[in-house]
């Protein structure tokens, strides 16, 4: 008897998987309707140049419907059909990818369908994404924390690395390790996490702030706080800001980000790794000047950085912010380097503050092929995530050096509120950068395409597997940087 | 037979009332609904959202599940009962699998001892500190220890692998639950059961586990695992933000492994020395039994009484205060700060609830009172790392709103998130600040953060769809008002320069009132006199009584007659102005001397306030 029912179970599990199995769900729409408007999707995945190997997608169709059917097709293979009864369209990611491959240089389709309360089908103008030729390096790293006010974090904070080929997030480091409560600014060499700098903040006796290298893979630790930094090209030495740098805050309510920071004094420095030792030169340590954000060229011949006048003697920095901290404005400056004489040229002004229209430079960033300059450029001092009106700009290094004059652009992907902490692919055709476009303070990670002209596409928001994370997501991503492996 | 009965019966009805009042005492008097608020005090409570990445999130790691778990009944403090009732279940699990563990141990003689934990816990919510995470641990390593000598019973061979099994399964669902599991398991198979090689493996486990799975495997280090384990979590923070009473979390936990471990390491030395006397069972006549039960009773509702009566402090009444402080039941707030009418954050709340029901004018001087309290400067807490100056961010935010001061709210909302959690009156308050700001993208974001938590979805799903219909939201009556009294002028970063406040923002009544305050404050006659045409822009029917008293200290010193542009002292002012000369005339003008007697009658005056000043306020 007991056996006539298990085989009984089993016939009907073997029956009803059959069923399933053939109500798979593809479904044929015959009659349908062609409204003239577009179709929104969030987060906006349109027109945009998508990387090949890019994580799928997903996204959430902005309109409400009782069905919805989406098919995503391109010139080459198999098309992805995605029926749904809710507005979330998750795409499968082995086809996904597959359909990438194939198509690489071509034209990415999205067909959307939608189910009206009448039953009646609804076919919107195809949304297009062009995928790119050129792979985006396959990992991600970024801090995640609360838009803080405060340097005493007790909420999440930590370094974490993102796969862009599919959905998995590692922590590097966070302060759930109970001897840090605070991991700041994390630098490597040539996108290559085996050289890599990050600091760290702990008020336990024996941590204090300090600065974790790995070098080739080996873990050190350094008894100095580094400010930014940048690696040169040889992994050999690294250049970071001495800063002083308070917070205060903003009571005009009508301005929506309300921290604000002032570098009172800063100089840069520089890190012999073989030899262990800390060392500086006139040239980038002017008690006039405030010198901040240095990039290294990527020849290594050049180091890039910001330097502004200091407007304040030492007495009235007491007062915070000192009164003229809005008319703080950068300029790009570049100092040549012999790195085999250790031996540092004379100072040169690529771009003065002046002859960018009086906007304040920051962030300078170079391509890894040595052609583009990538920077911030906002209305007053050093840090542009805090202002809404910081832009990114561009020039081109390659004609500077033909034409003796660097022209500056700005980049037709801004929007009116901060771009900032940007940064190249290994292979410089992509950009991530941090924008606070959609989320306001919250500010997320995006992505975009440069082609060898140096045009720079619309920009996509790192994908999440639910397309609405974002929309609820407390932290912000900064600063974001890509990698080559993890 | 009688006393068997007697016994059988005694117990749970001990235990049921003991619970009933249990429950009733949460419920009702230390209400864990302040607990769910945290008003400034409480950090560590869990955020808990509905939402499929938050479950997903906690199923990735070893004890994710009970966390999920714990945050959702801690939810449940949010509705007073409820709350009470998952508390009191908890204990009184608690009570029931450490008697059964006791009765494992052969120790039903320890019936008592099993209500230590839940008289902890009466201390713990007593106090008002979250550790509902520890008591929650404690019981599922106790139901898997129940378990565990359940399952092996007469099953000498297997009890290993059962062991290793329920292993598994809790340190998969229970992660922290996992070393205390094994520490009892390790007790009692020691100790109690005489298999010293078992009980060492249990032990070696309950330490190699935790270390293999996060130390090596996902990098922890011994030091980090061994601290993750503990019943709080070790901070490097500053103290300020570590959990409060640690050492009740840590009794909590530990009680049961060291009452065990008393009553079983002599044994040990019994068997040594060679002496195996079998301990009878004393059998007591009905008398003594009834007698010994009283007795019982009466030392654990004693204790239970002890234990609360010693337990009480202030911090409670600020939590509540605050509590009622964001509700807007402002007589209430008036009522618990009288409670504790010297505390300086008491009386900040004080004044806020004054404002609110229009008696700031009337009555701000039957608190002590100094500029600090008024707008809770922060010279007065010191560096951000002291407690009070951590709890002050919570309660400034609700007096900036009240002025007007938007993006000083938001940054002291910005502060306490980071400090407290994702409190949903944290995030609806930012939500509030960004809508009136016009920054909407930041306010979705709160919005929809709080819109998959349980008791506010609803509020901030109204809100969302107001943004999708009218995203200027001019429609709202509060995203107006708080834009009407918006602060638009980024002055001297001072937030502090009420006067400036006020110049900024005319159409606030509450900067107006807290400006005549601080004048009041800083002893400055004329400038209330000079501001008394403003209180018709705000329609007041008359002076308060407070202002009043200043103009007549005015004209009682300059000896000038003054205009005020259609208002009048009252005639009742008029008299206590007239009483209170009489009484210090009669003392000579010898203002020491006339003290006490204008004490009596004057203590709530400005008049009393000029002369003698404001007693002093504690932190």
């Amino acid at each position: 008897m007991r056996k006539n029912y298990l085989l009984f179970l089993i016939v009907l599990l073997v029956a009803l998987s059959a069923v399933y199995i053939s109500c798979d769900n593809t479904i044929t729409i015959e009659e349908y309707t062609r409204p003239d408007r577009k179709i929104k999707i969030h987060p906006d995945y349109t027109e945009a140049v998508i990387p090949p190997n890019i994580a799928p997608l997903n996204f959430r169709i902005m309109e409400d419907a009782r069905r919805y059917f989406v098919k995503i097709h391109s010139i080459n293979g198999k098309p992805i059909t995605i029926f749904s009864k809710t507005a979330t369209i998750r795409i499968p990611q082995r086809p996904w990818k597959k359909l990438l491959n194939e198509n690489k240089g071509q034209q990415l389709f999205f067909d959307i369908y939608i189910q009206d309360e009448s039953s009646q089908w609804q076919l919107f103008p195809t949304i297009s994404n062009k995928i790119a030729n050129e792979d985006i390096d396959s990992f991600l790293v970024y801090r995640k924390m609360h838009p803080t006010d405060t340097f005493y974090f007790d909420g999440p904070i930590g370094i974490f690395q993102r796969n862009l080929e599919n959905f998995n997030e590692t922590t590097i480091i966070d302060n759930s390790f109970n001897s840090i409560y605070c991991v700041n600014c994390h630098t490597f060499c040539k996108n290559d996490p085996g050289t890599m700098l990050l600091g760290v903040r702990s008020i336990t006796e024996g941590y204090s702030n300090a600065t974790l290298m790995i070098d080739d893979d080996k873990l050190s630790k350094i008894g100095a706080k580094f400010g930014y930094s940048s690696w040169h090209p040889s992994g050999r030495l690294a250049v970071y800001s001495l800063n002083h740098l308070p917070m205060y805050f903003h009571i005009m309510s009508d301005r929506n980000e309300v921290r604000d920071t002032t570098d009172l004094d800063s100089a840069l420095v520089y890190y012999l790794v073989d030899d262990q030792v800390v060392k500086t030169v006139p040239q980038l340590s002017d008690k006039q000047r405030l010198e901040n954000w240095p990039v290294w060229g990527s020849d290594g011949r050049y180091l890039y950085f910001c330097s502004a006048p200091k407007l304040w003697s030492d007495d009235t920095m007491r007062r915070l912010p000192p009164k003229e901290y809005d008319q703080v404005k950068y300029d790009l400056m570049r100092i040549s380097y012999d790195i085999e004489q250790d031996k540092w040229g004379e100072l040169e002004t690529v771009l003065s503050s002046e002859e960018a229209g009086g906007l304040s430079i920051a962030m300078p960033k170079i391509s890894p092929d040595g052609r583009w300059l990538l920077f911030c450029m906002c209305e007053y001092g050093f840090f542009p995530a805090w202002q809404d009106s910081s832009d990114l700009y561009m020039i081109d290094l390659k004609e500077a050096q033909q034409t003796g004059k660097f022209e500056h652009r700005s980049l037709k992907i801004n929007s009116d509120q901060s771009e900032s902490w940007q940064s190249f692919s290994s292979n410089s055709r992509w950009i991530v950068f941090s924008s606070k476009r959609d989320y306001g303070i919250f500010t997320k990670p995006y992505l975009s395409y440069v082609d060898t002209s140096g045009k720079v596409y619309k920009p996509l928001v790192l994908p999440q597997k639910d397309p609405d994370f974002y929309d609820h997501c407390l932290l912000t991503y900064n600063p974001p940087n890509l990698l080559l492996n993890r | 037979m009688k006393t068997s009965i007697l016994n059988k019966v005694a117990n749970p009805i001990r235990s049921s009332v003991f619970f009933a009042l249990f429950f009733l005492y949460l419920w009702l008097k230390a209400d864990l609904r302040l607990i769910h608020h945290g008003g400034g005090v409480v950090k560590n409570f869990p955020p808990f959202y509905l939402d499929w990445n938050f479950f997903r999130e906690h199923l990735l790691y070893p004890g994710g599940i009970a966390e999920y778990v714990t945050a959702f009944l801690a939810q449940l403090w949010y509705i007073g009962w409820a709350g009470a009732f998952v508390a009191t279940l908890t204990a009184w699990l608690i009570f029931l699998y450490t008697d059964r563990i006791f009765k494992f141990a052969n120790l039903a003689c320890l019936h008592l001892a099993s209500f230590t934990g839940p008289i902890i816990l009466l201390v713990v919510y007593t106090r008002n500190t979250y550790h509902f995470d520890t008591a929650v641990s404690l019981l599922v390593s106790l139901v898997f220890v129940v378990l565990y000598f359940n399952i092996a019973q007469n099953r000498d061979k297997n009890r290993l692998g059962i062991f290793l099994i329920l292993s598994v399964i809790l340190y998969y669902i229970g992660g922290r639950s996992y070393p205390l599991f094994g520490i009892i398991c390790f007790i009692l198979e020691f100790f109690f059961y005489r298999r010293s090689k078992l009980g060492s493996i249990y032990l070696l486990l309950a330490c190699a586990v935790p270390y293999a799975a996060e130390g090596i495997i996902l990098g922890f280090g011994a030091h980090d695992t061994f601290l993750r384990h503990l019943p709080i979590k070790h901070s490097s923070q500053p103290m300020y933000l570590r959990h409060q009473m640690p050492i009740a979390a840590f009794a909590l936990y530990f009680i049961t492994p060291a009452i065990l471990l008393v009553f079983g390491a002599p044994r040990i030395k019994i068997r040594r020395i060679g002496f195996n006397k079998k301990s009878t069972a004393r059998n007591f006549g009905p008398a003594a039994s009834t007698a010994l039960e009283v007795i019982t009773t009466v030392i654990l509702f004693g204790s239970a009484w002890l234990s609360i009566f010693f337990s009480y402090s202030p911090r409670s009444l600020i939590l509540k205060a605050d509590y009622y402080t964001c509700r807007g039941d402002w007589p209430r707030v008036i009522q618990t700060a009288q409670q504790l009418p010297k505390s300086l954050l008491m009386i900040h709340m004080a004044n806020r609830a004054l404002y609110h029901t229009g008696r700031l004018g009337y009555d701000m001087f039957t608190f002590p009172q100094s500029m600090d309290v008024l707008m809770l400067s922060s010279e007065v807490f010191g560096p951000l790392e002291s407690a009070d100056a951590a709890g002050v961010h919570w309660k400034r935010f609700g007096t900036y709103l009240d002025l007007g001061l938007l993006n000083s709210a938001q940054h002291s909302l910005t502060n306490s998130l980071e400090m407290y959690g994702q409190r949903p009156l944290l995030l609806k308050n930012l939500a509030m600040i960004n809508m009136a700001k016009g920054n909407i993208n930041s306010a979705k974001v709160y919005l929809g953060s709080l819109s998959k938590t349980l008791f506010h979805n609803s509020w901030a799903e109204v809100y969302l769809d107001k943004i999708d219909s009218d995203p200027s939201l001019e429609n709202d009556v509060e995203i107006r008002r708080l834009r009407n009294i918006m602060y638009n002028k980024d002055s001297d970063f001072n937030a502090e320069k009420i006067e400036d406040i006020f110049a900024n923002s005319r159409r606030n009544r509450a900067s107006f009132e807290y400006m005549m305050s601080s004048y009041l404050l800083l002893q400055e006659l004329e400038s209330i006199l000079k501001n008394i045409p403003l209180l018709k822009d705000y329609d007041y029917p008359e002076i308060p009584r407070l202002y009043e008293e200043a103009i007549l200290l005015y004209m009682f010193q300059s000896k000038k007659s003054v205009y005020l542009h259609g208002y009048k002292v009252s005639e009742a002012t008029h008299k206590r102005f007239n009483d209170y000369m009489t009484i210090l005339t009669r003392h000579k003008g010898d203002k020491r001397a006339a003290q006490s007697e204008l004490a009596k009658d004057f203590s709530d005056s400005y008049l009393y306030f000029y002369m003698y000043g404001s007693p002093r306020i504690i932190k």
